[in-house]
């Protein structure tokens, strides 16, 4: 038995072994079956990693691809804009090679129009009676733009100190010039855009855009600004004409005349200027206002210098009792504009459809549905709202950038 | 020998002149638009000294002609046939500068050319020929008032002319007005002989062979030149012609042949001077050369005749 | 060496001299007389050259002049005028060294012998003190001196002095006089237009009277100019007013009265 006994311990133990040892075979099997799976899985894990890193990388190539993608299409686009080439005022052809980076302006109605283009963030010097647009204040102030001085008589050394490669100035005044032959030794080309009547405006607004590299903006700007006149027109048209003396200065009385933005203005606001038979801006007599019997009188007050009430005793200082006559005074039509208004009609900028449309309002309020008597004796833009609606473009103040480039 | 050293006053304002301004010191060897501004200084020094020497020229030459201390290159008419030349350009809308000079000094030689023919009617003795200058200046000047009236905000742009100054002074201009300013002035010193002996008496020069009448031409050719020239290139800058003559003979003293190199080289400094002070009395803008030069140029000359008196 | 030929001279558009025919020698000092208007500051402008021949024939120091002519004997002439109208801010001594130079070489500044030349100038004028004061600054007797002076200072053959005498104080007067001899002594002509007729013998040697448009009388200061003479010439009753005239007593001969009778209407011999 005792071999029995030991025989069938050795067959348990026997058996016991071989399911040990398959057991751990199996387990053995399973573990590197396992391992086998988590060293594959680790290794599709490193691979996910590597995928997601040269994806990754793949991104970042595609995100400088793309911005490389873009300076090219931006530089393609101004090699598209430049060189430009432009006839000025004086009828020379000037030739831009490469986009002016450092403008100076010298004449107010200049920096409007540049501004209006978009090309502000490259302007680094106006004159001193620039003011439009408001934020040029600003500019001034943080050192962003110099103050040049004088435009009517340029001084060409602060001109030069703000380092430009490009000065704008305009057509009718002779200093303007000289500058432009004394620069061209130099090659810095001074543009002198035309600056008498609307279509000058159109055409200079054209030029400035096309040499400062903003023609879509310029073209852009341009027909809104027909648009707006066009409107204007159209808000007055079959109306009977209304007579109007536009007054720049009250003592002597200096009016606009005949070939200036103004009379064209007044002209497409449904207006006869009285004193188209006096060419260009002259004093007048007090008789000569008498005489012409106007039904609207405006007047341009600056920013606050002169205001309403002294400019009414004014004009009763100089006409007399006669004052009376005049259909203006005794109905109240005489208006005083001041504010942003005020440069809309005294400077040939990109704001002379705006200034239109205002002059329209003046001499037809009931072309709006409004009644003259509802309209301030101070025109601005705190008192009087232009009824116009959302789709005739009225002009956007531009933003000023802070960006300048250095010399 | 006070006289010598009053000539170094030109080559003194002539250096400040180039390195002084609202551009900065300028390096001679820098390169760029440094170079372009230095080159701008230049120019304007030789114009003012230019203008200076020849009004000085024409007024030390007119003071002595016409016996009147207190002649000027004007007296004759030229700064208003200048203007009414300037005038006529802009109105008829020739406004490159070359063309505003040159009628400038067309103007001003026509304008001589009537006082002449004028005076010469009349025997073409001293007062005739102040006469008729001061009649055409005043009714040329008003002629001037009525086309500004009517230029309207070009208006502007003329008046800048019309104060003088050498800021818009171009190679061009200078090239041919600079010799017509020194011939004129070289003429006069041709002369100096004859205007030394006028100062003796018209009878004394004429026994010792000057011609008045015909000297009187003469200088007022001479003085219309130069004077035209200058205007033509700066505008009618006025008192230098004045004053230059009479800091010269107060200064220095002695007769015309020997102040008058020397009224010519003060007219030059006192131009040079009141440009280089007009950059910064008014930066930016401009300071009008004639009011700079009477600023500058009226004490020195009250000092002068001060220190005289007593 | 100064003759005038048939002379005739026009000032203004009026004949004021015509058929004057006279000679004048190195050497010696020759008076014109006459009343105001009579030509003599004429008769001295045409002989500086500073007037034209209007007829006749001029001639001095080898120049000469016709009709229509003005005699240029330039350096060899020196003129000083009966009223100075000089620059009044030049000094004396400037108006001497300018007189001196003359109007050519603009270039010229006065050389040192110049200056002592102008200074003894006026030294022997007595006027050395005058040379630093500007001209405005004097007064017309010191004027007339330093023109004088001026005049003297080019030492010329050729010597015309319209009223050198005029405005003078007595000192004045008497150097001038003596300078005009001491010229004469070195062989100057010298020309001297006046109305000092009692000073004229004491420096002048011959006297040409002019009246009328025409000489009336020439010769030596003592035979020609008598009472008679100058009553006519004049036209002042000399007899009331003697005082006007003190050196001249001589009544005058009767070849006198023959001489200048021809020239005026003269009545019985004794009238006047």
């Amino acid at each position: 038995m005792r071999r029995k006994a030991s025989s069938s311990v050795a067959i348990s133990l026997i058996v016991v072994a071989v399911v040990v040892a398959i057991s751990a075979a199996y387990i053995g099997h399973q573990l590197s079956a396992y391992s086998a799976q988590v060293s594959e899985l680790y290794s599709a894990v490193s691979s996910l990693n590597r995928t997601v890193a040269s994806q990754a990388s793949a991104m970042s190539s595609i995100a400088s691809q793309q911005q490389s993608i873009q300076s090219q299409l931006s530089s393609l686009e101004s090699s598209m804009r430049f060189p430009a080439s432009a006839v000025d005022a004086t009828g020379q052809q000037i030739v831009v090679y490469s986009e002016p980076t450092r403008i100076v302006s010298l004449m107010p109605s200049d920096t409007a129009i540049l501004f209006a283009v978009g090309a502000g963030p490259q302007v680094v010097g106006v004159d001193e009676y620039s003011s439009w647009p408001p934020c040029l204040s600003a500019l001034e102030a943080n050192g962003t733009v110099k103050d040049i001085g004088s435009g009517w008589y340029p001084d060409p050394e602060v001109i030069l100190s703000a380092r430009p490669d490009m000065v704008f100035g305009v057509s009718s005044v002779p200093s303007n010039y000289a500058l432009k032959q004394q620069f061209a030794a130099y090659g810095i080309p001074v543009v002198l855009l035309p600056d008498n009547t609307i279509e000058d405006v159109l055409q200079s607004i054209y030029t400035a855009g096309r040499l400062t590299g903003h023609t879509g903006t310029a073209q852009l700007l341009a027909e809104n600004v027909t648009a707006e006149l066009s409107y204007a027109e159209d808000s007055t048209v079959g109306l009977n004409r209304t007579s109007a003396a536009l007054i720049v200065w009250p003592s002597p009385i200096w009016v606009a005349g005949n070939g200036t933005w103004e009379d064209q203005m007044i002209t497409a606001a449904g207006g006869s200027n009285v004193f188209s038979n006096v060419n260009g801006w002259e004093p007048v007599d007090p008789e000569a206002l008498l005489a012409a019997r106007p039904q609207v009188i405006i007047y341009t007050a600056g920013h606050g210098q002169l205001n309403y009430s002294e400019f009414i005793s004014t004009l009763y200082q100089e006409l007399g009792p006669a004052a009376d006559s005049v259909p203006a005074i005794a109905s109240g039509r005489v208006y005083a504009v001041t504010g942003e208004y005020n440069d809309w009609l005294t400077e040939p900028g990109p704001f002379v459809g705006d200034g239109t449309i205002l002059l329209s309002v003046l001499l037809h309020p009931e072309a709006y549905g409004m009644n003259y008597t509802s309209i301030p004796h101070v025109v601005s833009p705190d008192t009087l709202r232009l009824p116009v609606p959302a789709s005739v473009p009225v002009i956007s103040t531009p933003q000023c950038a802070s960006a300048v480039s250095s010399p | 020998m006070r006289g010598g050293l009053l000539h170094l006053l030109l080559p003194v304002f002539f250096a400040l002149s180039l390195f002084l301004g609202p551009y900065g010191f300028i390096n001679p060897f820098s390169h760029g638009l440094g170079a372009f501004v230095l080159e701008l200084r230049l120019l304007r020094a030789l114009a003012a000294s230019l203008v200076g020497l020849a009004l000085a020229a024409s007024g030390s030459g007119l003071q002595a002609l016409l016996k009147n201390p207190l002649a000027d290159p004007y007296i004759l008419g030229v700064s208003s046939g200048a203007a009414l030349g300037v005038l006529a350009a802009i109105a008829a809308g020739f406004v490159w500068p070359l063309a505003v000079s040159l009628s400038a000094l067309l103007g001003g030689l026509a304008a001589l050319a009537l006082v002449m023919a004028v005076s010469s009617a009349l025997g073409l003795t001293r007062t005739s020929m102040v006469l008729a200058g001061v009649a055409l200046s005043y009714a040329l000047s008003s002629i001037d008032m009525i086309i500004m009236m009517d230029l309207g905000p070009a208006v502007q742009g003329s008046l800048a002319w019309m104060f003088g100054t050498v800021a818009y002074a171009l190679w061009g201009e200078l090239a041919y007005a600079a010799p017509l300013m020194a011939a004129g002035a070289a003429w006069i010193f041709l002369r100096a002989g004859h205007l030394e002996s006028l100062m003796l008496g018209d009878d004394v020069a004429e026994s010792m062979g000057v011609r008045a009448r015909r000297l009187r031409a003469e200088v007022a050719v001479a003085s219309a030149l130069s004077t035209s020239a200058a205007v033509a290139v700066a505008g009618p800058v006025g008192f230098v012609g004045l004053v230059a003559p009479w800091i010269a003979r107060l200064g220095s003293g002695g007769a015309f042949r020997r102040i008058y190199p020397l009224s010519l080289s003060l007219g030059a400094s006192l131009t040079v001077a009141a440009d280089l002070a007009s950059r910064f009395v008014e930066p930016g803008g401009m300071a009008p050369l004639t009011s700079i030069t009477a600023l500058m140029g009226a004490p020195v000359l009250v000092y002068l005749l001060a220190r005289w008196r007593g | 060496m100064l003759e005038a030929d048939s002379l005739s001279l026009a000032y203004g558009g009026r004949v004021v001299l015509e058929g004057l025919s006279f000679e004048a020698y190195p050497g010696e000092v020759l008076a014109v007389v006459g009343p105001n208007g009579a030509g003599k500051t004429t008769l001295l402008r045409a002989l500086s050259g500073s007037l034209e021949v209007a007829g006749g024939a001029l001639s001095c120091c080898g120049f000469s002049a016709a009709a229509g002519e003005r005699l240029g004997a330039g350096d060899r002439i020196s003129y000083a005028p009966a009223y100075p109208d000089v620059d009044p801010w030049i000094s004396a001594l400037d108006l001497v060294l300018s007189y001196r130079m003359g109007p050519r070489r603009p270039w010229a500044r006065p050389s040192r012998e110049d200056v002592g030349a102008a200074l003894e100038s006026l030294r022997r004028l007595g006027a050395a003190a005058l040379g630093p004061r500007r001209t405005s600054e004097m007064s017309t007797g010191e004027l007339k001196m330093v023109m004088l002076a001026a005049a003297l200072s080019r030492r010329s053959d050729v010597l015309l002095l319209d009223e050198p005498l005029a405005y003078l104080d007595l000192r004045n007067q008497s150097i001038a006089m003596s300078a005009l001899r001491a010229e004469a002594r070195r062989g100057a002509l010298v020309l001297v237009a006046s109305h000092e007729l009692h000073l004229l013998r004491l420096y002048a040697d011959r006297v040409l009277v002019l009246s009328g448009g025409r000489a009336v009388a020439m010769g030596r200061v003592d035979s020609v100019l008598s009472e008679g003479l100058l009553e006519r010439a004049y036209g002042v009753p000399l007899r009331e007013e003697r005082a006007l005239v003190p050196s001249i007593h001589r009544a005058g001969g009767a070849r006198e009265r023959r001489s200048y009778c021809n020239y005026f209407r003269c009545g019985a011999p004794g009238r006047y």
